[in-house]
C-alpha cells in the first residue's frame, strides 16, 4: 500500500529516473538507481514538499529550495490516496480541486454565487460608493471640472455671443432656487442638443433654439438643465461609470473574457437605467422651478413635443436622446402636471426678452453664408 | 540515451475547457470576496494549470510563479504606473501651459520607458519560475541593451512614420529569444524585418483587394512566420520548427471560435482558450535531435514578479 512507481528528476539534470515512492508517517521515501546502477534513496520531509496545483492525470511534485527535486506520478488515486494517507494536510490547492473534481452540481452553485455577488457589486455596492463619493466631492473641484470641460468644449464651437446674453438675462428673470451660478452659453449648431455642466454652465445649441416656439418652452428647458446641475447629475454619472470602470478593470480586470462580456452588459443595463433616473429628476425639478416662478408648466410639454418631433426627422436628434432620453413617459407625466396646474401667469418680462431671442435667431438665419 | 536525427517532436495540450472555466469561476469568485486582492493568486492559478497541462516528451511543465510574488509585483507595479499619473496630474493642476507640456514629457518618457522594463522583468520571471522535469528557464537579456534598442527603434519609428516598425519588431523578438535558456538549451529567431513588412504588406493589401477573405491566410503566415524562425540550439544539433498552418484551418478555428463566442455569449472564453493552444501546439513540430535527459540546471532563481504585473497592467499579452 501507498507504493507508487514514478519517475524522478535530482534538479541538477532533465535525467529522467524510475523510482519507488513509498508514502511514511513523516516523509516520503524515494528509492531508485544512480548512474552507476547502484540503489539509492532520498528522503522528502513532508513540510517542504511543495503543494501542487490543481490535480492533473499526471502530476508533478516538487521538493526543497530551489533547485528543485521532483517526481512525476502517473497513478490516477494518488490524490485521493494523499487524502486518506495524510488527512489534514492540503497537497493539492483543495478550493480549485474541490471545483474541479465536485461534478455539475459544485459548479452550477458556484456559478450562481458568483453571479449573485456580482450583480450585489454591478447594481449595488460600486454605484452606491460612487454616489457617495460624488456627494464629498468640494464645490470648488465641482466647478473647476466643469470650467475645464466648458474650456474644452469650446475651442470648437463658436458662441452666438448675442443670443447667449437673452437667455442669461432671461435666466436671470426666473428663482431656479439654486446658489450655483447659472451660466447659459448659446452655441452656433445644427444640433438640436443642450447639455449641463457641473458647476452651473449650460450650453445650448442653436438648432434646439431656433426649433423652440415659447418662453414657456425655454423656461422648463432651462428648468431641466439646472435640476442636472443643482442635483450634480453630471458628476453622479461621470463617478458612476468611472467605479463600474474601476471595477471591471482593476478588480476583475482581465482575470478572463467572461467577466468582461458580463460587465459589459451590465454595465450598459445600468447606465440606460440611471440615466432615465436621473433625466426623471431633471424633469420633476424643472415643473417645480416652473410653478416657483408661476410659468405655464405646459413650456415642458412643448418642449418635449419640439423634440419628439425631431426624433421623426432628424438623426441628429439620435444625440439628444443618448444625453437625455425621451420617453413617452416623460411626456406624459409632463402632461398630467400641467393639466393640474393653477396660479400661472403671463411674465411679460419674460416674452419681451424671448421675443427679442427670436427675432435674433432669424436675423442669425437671414445672414448670407 | 542516443539522439538519431529526423526525430520529430510534438508538444501535447491536456487542458479542458470544463476544468479551465471551474479556475476561472473560483478566481472571480475570490476576486469579488476580496475586493480585487485576489486578483494574483487568479493569475497564477490560471497560468499553473496551463503550464500543467502543457506535455513534452512524457514530462508536465510546472509554473512556479506565486500569487504573493506576483502580489508583490503587482503592488510594486501599480505604484509605478500612479506615481506617473500623479505627476502627470500634479503638473497639469498646476495649470500653466509649461508645466503641463513638461508633465506630459516625462509621462509618456516614463511610459515609454516603462514598456522595455516590462518586458525584460517579466521574461526574466516568467522563464525563471517556467520549469520542465526540475530544470528551469531563463531569460539573460540586459535591460539597459533593451532599452537601448527599444529607443533607437522608437526614434526610427517616428521617423519613417511608422514603417521602421516591422524591423523593431523583430530586433526586439530576436534579442528576446536570443537570451532566452533553457538548461544548456539555448534559442534564436532568425526572422528579419524586411520579410516581415513584406509579408504584412502583401497580406494587408490582398486583404484588401480580397474584401478581408484573405485575412485568414495572412493570419496564418504571420502566425507561421513566428514560429518557423525560431531555432532550438543543443550541443552541436539544432531543432527547427516546422508548421502546419493553413489559411484553411485558421479560417476554421476563428470561424468556430466566433461563433461559440457569440452563441455562449461570451461564456465559452475557456473553451476557446484551450482551443487557440491546441491549434498552435497542434500545428507545429520540431524536427532534428534532442536528448531530453541531457539539460543540466544552468539558471539561477528570479522571484521578482514587478515586470510581469506590469505587463499586464499595461495590457500587453506574452
Ligand atoms: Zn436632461
Amino acid at each position: 500500500m501507498y507504493e507508487y512507481e514514478v519517475k524522478y528528476y535530482d534538479g541538477q539534470s532533465s535525467r529522467s529516473r524510475n523510482a519507488f515512492l513509498l508514502l511514511r508517517d513523516s516523509h516520503w521515501q524515494l528509492i531508485f538507481r544512480d548512474e552507476n546502477d547502484e540503489e539509492q534513496s532520498t528522503r522528502w520531509e513532508i513540510d517542504q514538499i511543495k503543494q501542487n496545483d490543481m490535480g492533473s492525470a499526471l502530476n508533478t511534485f516538487h521538493y526543497g529550495d530551489f533547485p528543485h527535486q521532483s517526481v512525476e506520478i502517473e497513478d490516477p488515486t494518488f490524490i485521493d490516496d494523499l487524502k486518506q494517507k495524510y488527512p489534514g494536510l492540503d497537497f493539492v490547492n483543495k478550493n480549485y480541486h474541490r471545483v474541479l473534481t465536485g461534478g455539475w452540481k459544485v459548479m452550477a452553485g458556484l456559478v450562481a454565487l458568483t453571479i449573485l455577488l456580482f450583480a450585489l457589486f454591478a447594481f449595488v455596492i460600486a454605484p452606491n460608493s460612487a454616489a457617495l463619493i460624488a456627494g464629498q466631492i468640494p464645490r470648488s473641484f465641482e466647478s473647476k471640472l466643469g470650467e475645464n470641460g466648458y474650456q474644452v468644449f469650446m475651442t470648437t464651437a463658436e458662441e452666438d455671443a448675442k443670443r447667449s446674453l437673452l437667455v442669461n438675462r432671461f435666466a436671470k428673470q426666473m428663482d431656479f432656487d439654486t446658489d450655483y451660478p447659472i451660466r447659459i452659453t448659446v452655441v452656433e449648431s445644427d444640433e438640436v442638443n443642450a447639455f449641463a455642466l457641473p458647476g452651473g454652465r449650460i450650453v445650448l445649441f442653436s438648432g434646439l433654439l431656433d426649433k423652440m416656439g415659447s418662453a414657456e418652452e425655454l423656461a422648463g428647458l432651462l428648468g431641466h438643465e439646472v435640476g442636472h446641475v443643482k442635483h450634480r447629475h453630471s458628476i453622479k454619472a461621470q463617478m458612476r461609470s468611472l467605479s463600474t470602470y474601476l471595477f471591471v478593470s482593476l478588480l476583475l480586470s482581465d482575470v478572463n473574457g467572461v467577466t468582461a462580456v458580463l460587465m459589459d452588459n451590465a454595465k450598459m443595463l445600468s447606465n440606460l437605467s440611471y440615466s432615465r433616473k436621473l433625466e426623471h429628476l431633471a424633469d420633476e425639478e424643472a415643473l417645480a422651478v416652473l410653478q416657483k416662478n408661476h410659468i405655464s408648466q405646459s413650456g415642458l410639454v412643448d418642449l418635449f413635443r419640439t423634440l419628439q418631433g425631431e426624433a421623426g426627422k432628424e438623426p441628429e436628434f439620435l444625440k439628444f436622446l443618448s444625453s437625455h432620453p425621451l420617453t413617452q413617459d416623460r411626456l406624459d407625466f409632463a402632461k398630467k402636471a400641467a393639466a393640474k396646474q393653477r396660479g400661472e401667469q403671463e411674465n411679460l418680462e419674460l416674452k419681451a426678452i424671448w421675443e427679442r431671442i427670436e427675432t435674433e435667431g432669424k436675423k442669425e438665419s437671414e445672414l448670407p453664408g | 540515451m542516443e539522439t538519431i536525427d529526423d526525430q520529430q517532436r510534438k508538444l501535447g495540450f491536456w487542458g479542458e475547457g470544463s476544468k479551465l472555466f471551474g479556475i476561472f469561476i473560483v478566481n472571480m469568485l475570490l476576486t469579488l470576496i476580496t475586493l480585487g486582492l485576489y486578483y494574483p493568486w487568479a493569475r497564477a492559478a490560471t497560468m499553473k494549470y496551463l503550464y500543467q497541462e502543457t506535455e513534452f516528451e512524457g514530462s508536465r511543465f510546472t509554473f512556479h510563479g506565486t500569487g504573493k510574488e506576483m502580489f508583490i509585483g503587482f503592488i510594486k507595479a501599480l505604484g509605478i504606473v500612479l506615481s506617473l499619473y500623479l505627476v502627470l496630474f500634479l503638473f497639469m493642476w498646476i495649470g500653466n501651459t509649461l508645466f503641463t507640456l513638461l508633465g506630459i514629457l516625462i509621462f509618456f518618457t516614463g511610459m515609454s520607458l516603462l514598456t522595455p522594463i516590462a518586458i525584460h522583468g517579466a521574461l526574466r520571471y516568467r522563464m525563471s519560475r517556467t520549469s520542465w522535469r526540475g530544470i528551469h528557464f531563463g531569460y539573460r537579456g540586459n535591460l539597459s541593451e533593451l532599452i537601448r534598442i527599444c529607443i533607437i527603434g522608437f526614434l526610427l519609428t517616428l521617423v519613417t512614420f511608422g514603417i521602421y516598425s516591422f524591423w523593431f519588431e523583430m530586433k526586439v523578438r530576436r534579442y528576446l529569444i536570443q537570451n532566452i535558456r533553457f538548461g544548456n538549451v539555448q534559442f534564436s529567431f532568425r526572422g528579419d524585418g524586411t520579410d516581415w513588412f513584406g509579408l504584412n504588406l502583401a497580406g494587408y493589401l490582398l486583404s484588401i483587394i480580397t474584401l478581408g477573405i484573405y485575412s485568414f491566410w495572412w493570419m496564418k503566415d504571420r502566425l507561421k512566420f513566428q514560429f518557423s524562425n525560431i531555432r532550438i540550439h543543443q550541443d552541436d544539433s539544432t531543432i527547427k520548427v516546422k508548421t502546419s498552418f493553413t489559411g484553411g484551418n485558421y479560417f476554421g478555428l476563428v470561424i468556430v471560435n466566433g461563433i461559440l463566442m457569440v452563441i455562449t455569449l461570451g461564456l465559452a472564453t475557456p473553451w476557446i482558450m484551450i482551443r487557440n493552444i491546441k491549434y498552435i501546439f497542434d500545428n507545429i513540430v520540431l524536427d532534428g535531435a534532442f536528448n531530453p535527459d541531457a539539460l543540466e540546471q544552468t539558471e539561477e532563481d528570479y522571484r521578482d514578479a514587478t515586470g510581469d504585473d506590469l505587463m499586464d497592467a499595461l495590457d500587453m499579452g506574452m
